[in-house]
């Protein structure tokens, strides 16, 4: 099996068995105008979906530690998982507000690889926790469409306007599909060394609806293209996702990073890299590059992680022992998480 | 006072046969259409009546994660949310991916095209006055089953094969009856066993004789009965004659019939009191409890399989993990 999966995976990287115009799973070629034209589909489909290929994956849940610390009163999460969703998830989008609110902070972007989330965002805000920012988000893999700029429109206008944060491709980005060796449906952002139309349409709709651009899971050089694209359209608001997470999620070296951070990008950083091997590396590079351009996130939602207050609280910690300042905290957890969004500065939680 | 007693019968007669509804086509929101009420608000007003199941139908995204988030955060409302996925622009059109993704979810309906079918956009352009988006949107990309050949596109085949793999409902959403003959045959050949057409009276072109060869096919016929009902809330008489339903449902047959609101929108009743003016639409036509309750209730409930749908929920709730 392993080896069939390599094998098929070469072909892929090779591009013997992949072309631009895409296969149904009965063989026939697709006329891409009525349907998806980013989406390449190999011809066997192996892995079928990310969430398939995190079948069987259990573990325990999690237990509430209840961390306190002044690092939560006015922080935004800008990378909330949250149940329902195709793999498991330990809380759902009304539980984490809930528990958000309660331990003082002050926003949440629901994020959610395979369905847009302004809608929830609306009715979380309304019936979960009033008062606390929440706000939507839509990653362009397969199941919106992939580079679709109808549901980026749409995404726009929902009611209540808190879809906020527009993804490129995350689990379903070539990068991430190809470099894994895996043999499943893919979104390209680009071909032949150039963006594609669509993900150029995608940042007119970003830039037109003062939306944020997040980076997805590209290469290195897909997602300088973006940013760079995206600087062109006069976009401010752009968030470089987990840079240095693995070599399947976009893995920059320092300088590419500084070519993103010139253009206005802020790196983020998830929790969990600071409690991993390479802490220390990733420590160095906040240093090295600035916390003004940094953004910490939880990316937590999974059954076994640390729930968001926590894993936030756990990060700033291992920030503050690293020897970062209050002021630098406050950069990373609320300063810059808020600007990204394109709200006001704010310290503290939201006046009861 | 005979009067007054016989209205309070009938009012008795109606609140009766409204517990154990299901409402097959409620537009509620959050959306990017104006809406008078939210799905919560859907939910609490339908378990206030004694409805049994609410199916929630937006035409831009697949409202799955949000009805299965309040199917649990609201159990004790006692009422079943469902959704499907519109294959509409916003969802990238014919997406698999997007079926696929939703029925994990538990969708249990896929529409084909709605606001973006290419019959609708040109019905629309010919004025049939649809409700439309607060504001415009990008403009959309037509979408028909049919080739130039009028032979079916590719893309549609393997939607088909999912809906069937996983025995959920095909509508036809506002495909032609043109397109929707082809498309029907070619799925009950791959095994789709769950077929639906919305409103075939209203944009979908279907005659009486259409109505008839669809329900012989094994297809169910949904009316949507804001089309057939008097607004209350704002005085306004039917859009079509009750006789024009009667005749709809003679054609489809009592068995074959699902009446369901097609309400939501800004300036309309509310679902629920839609269908206290069907049921009593129904009474007026002549229709027996045992004929309302089929079309309002009993063969929603086969359509969409709702008795396999609550034991599934049962047993994923004492799954482990």
């Amino acid at each position: 099996m392993r080896h069939a999966l390599f094998g098929l995976s070469a072909l892929l990287l090779l591009g013997l068995a992949v072309h631009a115009v895409a296969q149904s799973q009965d063989g026939a070629e697709i006329a891409w105008s009525t349907s998806p034209s980013s989406i390449v589909t190999p011809s066997q489909n192996i892995d079928k979906s990310a969430w398939e290929s995190h079948r069987g994956r259990v573990r325990t849940p999690s237990e509430d530690q209840h961390l306190v610390d002044p690092v939560l009163n006015g922080a935004i999460d800008l990378h909330a998982h949250f149940g329902p969703d195709a793999y498991s998830r330990q809380w759902d989008a009304f539980e984490i507000a809930r528990m958000a609110q309660a331990r003082g902070m002050r926003g949440l972007v629901f994020k959610n690889h395979w369905s847009e989330s302004a809608g929830i965002a609306n009715l979380v805000r309304e019936y979960a926790a009033p008062g606390l920012e929440v706000f939507g988000s839509l990653a362009l893999n397969t199941p919106e469409g992939g580079i679709n700029p109808q549901a980026v429109r749409y995404f726009a206008e929902v009611e209540g306007h808190f879809g906020k944060v527009v993804w490129m491709p995350t689990h379903d980005a070539e990068h991430e599909v190809l470099s894994r060796g895996q043999a499943r449906p893919y979104v390209r952002v680009s071909a032949d060394g150039a963006l594609l139309p669509e993900v150029l349409e995608v940042l007119d709709l970003i830039a037109e609806f003062r939306l944020t651009l997040a980076t997805g899971h590209v290469t290195s050089e897909e997602m300088l293209m973006i940013v760079r694209a995206a600087q062109r359209r006069g976009i401010d608001r752009i968030i470089m996702t987990h840079p240095n997470l693995g070599p399947a999620y976009t893995d920059p070296n320092m300088e590419q990073m500084r070519e993103a951070i010139a253009m206005g990008a802020y790196i983020e950083v998830v929790a969990s890299q600071l409690r991993r091997a390479g802490r220390d590396e990733v420590i160095a590079k906040i240093r090295a590059l600035g916390p003004e351009h940094c953004i910490i996130s939880s990316d937590s939602g999974l059954v076994g992680t640390p729930n968001h207050a926590d894993a936030l609280v756990m990060a700033a910690r291992d920030l503050r022992s690293a020897g970062f300042s209050e002021r630098d905290l406050d950069l990373m957890f609320k300063i810059n998480p808020a600007r990204v969004l394109g709200l006001p500065d704010q310290l503290g939680p939201p006046a009861p | 006072m005979a009067d007054e007693g016989a209205i309070k019968s009938r009012e008795q007669r109606i609140k009766s046969l409204l517990v154990g509804a299901i409402d097959l086509h409620c537009h509620s929101g959050p959306s990017i259409m104006p809406r008078t009420l939210d799905h919560i608000e859907a939910l609490q007003e339908a378990s206030a009546a004694g409805l049994r199941a609410v199916l929630i139908k937006d035409h831009y995204y697949s409202a799955t994660p949000i009805t299965e988030l309040l199917n649990k955060q609201f159990a004790h409302l006692g009422v079943t949310l469902l959704s499907g996925v519109p294959l509409n622009n916003a969802l990238g059109g014919f997406n698999i991916y997007a079926v696929d993704h939703g029925i994990k979810l538990g969708a249990r309906m896929v529409w084909m095209p709605t606001f973006t079918a290419k019959n609708h956009i040109e019905a629309n352009a010919s004025g049939k006055g649809f409700p439309q988006t607060s504001k415009s949107m990008l403009a959309p990309i037509p979408l028909t089953v049919l080739d130039a050949g009028g032979k079916l596109i590719p893309e549609v085949g393997p939607i088909l094969d999912l809906i069937a793999e996983h025995d959920v409902v095909l509508s036809g959403g506002h495909l032609h009856i043109t397109e929707i003959f082809p498309l029907f045959e070619e799925a009950k050949r791959r095994g789709v066993k769950r077929l639906l057409v919305n409103h075939p009276s209203f944009l979908i072109g279907a005659t009486h004789d259409d109505i008839r060869a669809l329900v012989a096919m094994g297809s169910y016929i949904e009316h949507s009965f804001c089309l057939f009902i008097e607004m209350v809330g704002r005085g306004r008489p039917p859009v079509f004659p009750p006789e024009e339903l009667a005749a709809l449902i003679t054609a489809g047959t009592v068995e074959r019939t699902i009446l369901a609101s097609d309400l939501g929108q800004v300036g309309n009743d509310r679902p629920v009191e839609g269908f206290m003016s069907v049921i009593s639409t129904c009474i007026d036509l002549g229709f027996s409890d045992e004929q309302i309750r089929r079309m309002i209730s009993l063969n929603a409930a086969e359509l969409i399989g709702l008795d396999e749908v609550s034991q599934g929920a049962a047993a994923s709730a004492r799954a482990p993990g």
